[in-house]
Parts: structure tokens; sequence; C-alpha cells
């Protein structure tokens, strides 16, 4: 049985920390005013977006335990929010987190493999290493989330083929599980 | 079994005997040999471009310049036929960001009937996997409220994946018998019922349904839908409008499930703009139905390139309360 249910005072200051991360605190505002949130808890806890509509109607009318609401967001996993692919296209909209990479390189990052030091086009001032960035290709498609593995002012004096960017989740996700 | 000729298809295109005496009572020799000889062939492949996430002219573009050939559609703006796909259409990366779901043009057609609006409670009756509810929430900008409801666990994953690739944040899944839509609570402005049927309009994609369907089926079914459009139309509110749809060309699963509800619930069947398709059947079986129930929609795949397939929208003159 999935519990349905408002974020807790922690998860609220989780999800805010996250959000931050990724967007900064203003963006991080309109995004709270735009969409509404919800966790789902069974065998794992997620957040839920969804919007403003569907949470009323969920809570003033619905009746019956529902299966899911909106999409996912992220998993809470411990004490951190893990965003996942339902996250991207809103995310990638308002940060600074994003690696451009090369076409050939897109094909293989949408194969769960991780980015070598020759694929990569573009990275966003900001970055550091260890940092969770969203990859885009060029024509800027929000590919999946990567975490990079190097500080950026290093990656000229890299091998080109050396591996400097963990592949964490791809839309690759939708063909091998998704179906 | 009454002629030569149709035995003839019976032995050409290996259906059940039956089946094609049935498509000869209903649509005469002459339409059923063409009709049966469109089934040989699979419709072209179709999309649907997301239009929650890219405009159907920067999608057309992205994948012609990946070798793929789009054609528009004439009912529909945002879709489109594929022809010479250079990769897999289910595996491009467009594809996996969500910017167009695959699916037949036929189905288009019930969610353009339903004429979706921002501010509505839509149930999709038959949810999973989502094509037509992700048709739905693109029609509303992600506003109002779309209802899904399906019965199958697997299908239900399909529908979750498909709802967060085309990015669908506006609805509430239920995964339940639809017949027992009135545990929900809610009485909804408009209802989709794609209802599970014979299949018997998919000769072409699934050549086993041409000995593996008969009557019998086809009956069963039968009740089953007249149970879920009788659960659905007790659900809706007065003046909403409930579709229904089926992928049988069969009139037991279509016009005598509508004359069923016209004589059951204060329904009327409302005229469409879609007058380039066929009217529904005015008699079949011996029966003679509502006239109003010319104004379904029908496709065949010798006259619309499409599989067989039946739509119709209901309006609800008066709330039913039980």
């Amino acid at each position: 049985m999935i519990n349905f249910r408002e974020l807790s005072e922690k998860e609220e200051e989780i999800f805010e920390e996250e959000l931050e991360y990724w967007v900064g605190s203003s963006h991080s505002k309109n995004l709270r005013g735009k969409y509404s949130f919800i966790i789902a808890e069974g065998k794992w806890k997620e957040l839920l977006l969804t919007n403003h509509n569907t949470i009323n109607m969920f809570t003033e009318n619905i009746i019956k335990n529902p299966y899911s609401i909106g999409i996912s967001f992220g998993e809470f996993k411990k004490n951190a929010l893990l965003i996942n692919l339902g996250a991207l296209s809103i995310l990638k909209k308002n940060t600074n987190k994003l690696i451009t990479i090369s076409d050939e390189a897109e094909q293989l990052f949408l194969y769960k493999r991780s980015i070598i030091t020759s694929s990569v086009i573009e990275i966003s001032k900001q970055i550091t290493k260890g940092d969770k960035v969203i990859i885009i290709n060029q024509k800027k498609d929000a590919l999946g989330i990567g975490e990079l593995l190097i500080q950026p002012s290093e990656i000229g004096k890299q091998p080109k083929n050396e591996f400097i960017i963990r592949n964490i989740i791809d839309l690759g996700w939708f063909l091998r599980k998704g179906k | 079994m009454s002629s030569l000729d149709e035995k003839d298809l019976v032995k050409k295109y290996q259906y059940l005997p039956e089946t094609i005496e049935r498509f000869v009572s209903f649509f005469g020799i002459e339409e059923t040999k063409k009709m049966v000889q469109a089934y040989e062939t699979p419709p072209k492949t179709t999309i649907r471009c997301n239009t929650l996430k890219i405009t159907s002219g920067e999608l057309k573009q992205r994948l012609e310049e990946k070798g793929f050939t789009l054609e528009k559609i004439d009912f529909y703006k945002s879709g489109f036929v594929v022809d010479n796909n250079p990769l897999p259409l289910g595996a491009t990366t467009e594809y996996l960001a969500g910017y167009y779901f695959i699916q037949s043009k036929a189905s288009w057609l019930p969610v353009l009937l339903l004429e979706p609006s921002e501010d509505e409670v839509i149930i999709d009756m038959a949810a999973a996997p989502g094509g037509k509810a992700t048709h739905i929430a693109a029609e509303m900008n992600n506003k109002g409220t779309v209802i899904c409801l399906d019965i199958s666990r697997e299908r239900m994953k399909s529908l979750r994946s498909n709802l967060t690739r085309l990015g669908v944040i506006n609805t509430i899944c239920f995964r339940m018998d639809s017949r027992d839509i009135s545990d929900l609570g809610i009485k909804a402005d408009k209802i989709l019922l794609d209802a599970p049927c014979s299949g018997e309009g998919l000769m072409a994609i699934d050549p086993t349904r041409k000995k593996e369907r008969n009557i019998e089926d086809i009956r069963r079914l039968a009740q089953l839908q007249k149970e879920l459009i009788s659960a659905g139309l007790k659900e809706l509110k007065k003046n909403g409008f409930l579709v229904y749809a089926t992928c049988s060309t069969a009139p037991e699963e279509n016009e005598e499930i509508i004359n069923w509800a016209i004589d059951s619930f204060p329904i009327k069947v409302i005229k469409t703009k879609y007058e380039e398709f066929s009217p529904g059947l005015t008699k079949a079986n011996e029966k003679q139905f509502h006239p109003s129930i010319k104004n379904a929609i029908r496709l065949f795949p010798h006259k619309h390139g499409t599989e067989g397939f039946f739509t119709c929208k209901l309006k609800l003159l008066e709330s039913i309360n039980e």
C-alpha cells in the first residue's frame, strides 16, 4: 500500500537544498509556486511532481488510494533526494549545472556509458569536481544526469579517452526498463 | 457459407468461415474483398507529436535531418505518417526525450472527439500504456486532471514510464477494474472508454486474430463493454461527454453497444466534424439501430489506411443517480 502525503519538515529541507543546488533560490521559489509536490511512500519514498488542480482533486475528492500521481521528480534515500528522469526537462531550463557532449558520445551515453574527455563540448561555469550535472546534446536535449569526476580545469590535461563523467541515469532507461 | 466468393476469401486469406460470413452480411461481398485484401498489409507507421515538449514543425525538421520522411495528416496537425526509417523509430533521442508517441492515426480520433479543455476532469477508463491518456494531457496543456484507470499491473508500469517520458504531470492513476469507477467518488466532465475488444480490426497487425477470435469471444466482450459503458455514464456530470472506441469492426461491439446504451440511459450520439470517415451502421444482424448512430465514425483499412476502428461521442443529457 502506497501512502500519499505532504512533505515533512525534514523532507522539505532536503528538497529545498536540492532545488537550490540545481536552480538557485529564486528559480526554486518559482518552481515551488508553479508545480505541486507530494510524497509517495511504500517500500521506497518518492517525490512526485504534479499540478495544483490535480493535488486539489486528490485531497478534496478522491476516496480511493491511487497507484501514482503525476510523475516522479526524485527518490528519497536516507537523507538525500536523488533527482530522476522526470525532473530533467524542468531543471534543464533554469540550471547552470550543464555539460554538453558530442553527437557521437550521445548514443553511448544513452546506452549507460560514461563520458570520456574528448566527448565534452562545453561545461557551464561554476561546476566543480564531484558535482552532479545534467548532460545535454548539442541540440540542448537533456539526456540524463552525470557526475563530474575531475576539476574542469584539468580537462585539457587528461588523456582523450579517460572517463571524466560518470553516468548516473540516462534516457535510455525508457528502453531498458521503462517498457 | 453462401457463395463461392466467400469460400475463396476464407481459403485465400485464412479466416474462420463465420468471420467472412459476418463481414459479408455487414458490408457486402465487394467491400469485404477489399477489406480482407487490405488487412494483408500493415498500416503505415504514424507518430503523434508531443506538443507539451516540442512543436510539430521542429519535430518534423529534426526527424527529417536524421533521414526519416514525415508526411502530414489531414485531420490532425500534430500527426505524421513516417516513411523511410533509417533507424528504429522507438530508439531515437527524440523518442527517448518524449517528443513523440508511436501510435496509429485511428487512435487520435477518440481524443479529438473528446475535445479536452484545460480546466476539466477527464477519466480514461482503459489508460495503459498511455497513448490516448498522454494525448488528452497534451490537449489540456498539462492543466486540469486526467484520471487514468487500468487493471493490469504490467501495463500500469508502461503507463507510468510513458507519462514520465512525455512529461505528463496532470494525472492520477488507479490500478483497478474500471467497472468499479464509482469507488473513486468523483463525477467527470468527460470520459474516454477505449473498450477492451476482440481486435477484429487488427488483422493487419496481428494475423492470428483471423482465426483466434470467434463470435463467442465477441459476445463475451460485448457484455463487458456494456458493463463498462454503463459504469462510465453513471460517473459523468450532466451534459458531460463519453467517447467510446474499439479497434473492432464488429457491430456487436460497437453499434449494438451504443444502441443498448441509448435505450438504457439519457444520452444522444453527437454529430462530429469528421465527415471524411464512414458513418456508423444503422442496421446489422437483422436489428435496426437508433438513427443517430450514423453519427458514429467507422474506419476501414481499404478506405482510410488504418486498422478497422469504431468511435462515437455520447452526450449525457441528465445525470444518472443510483
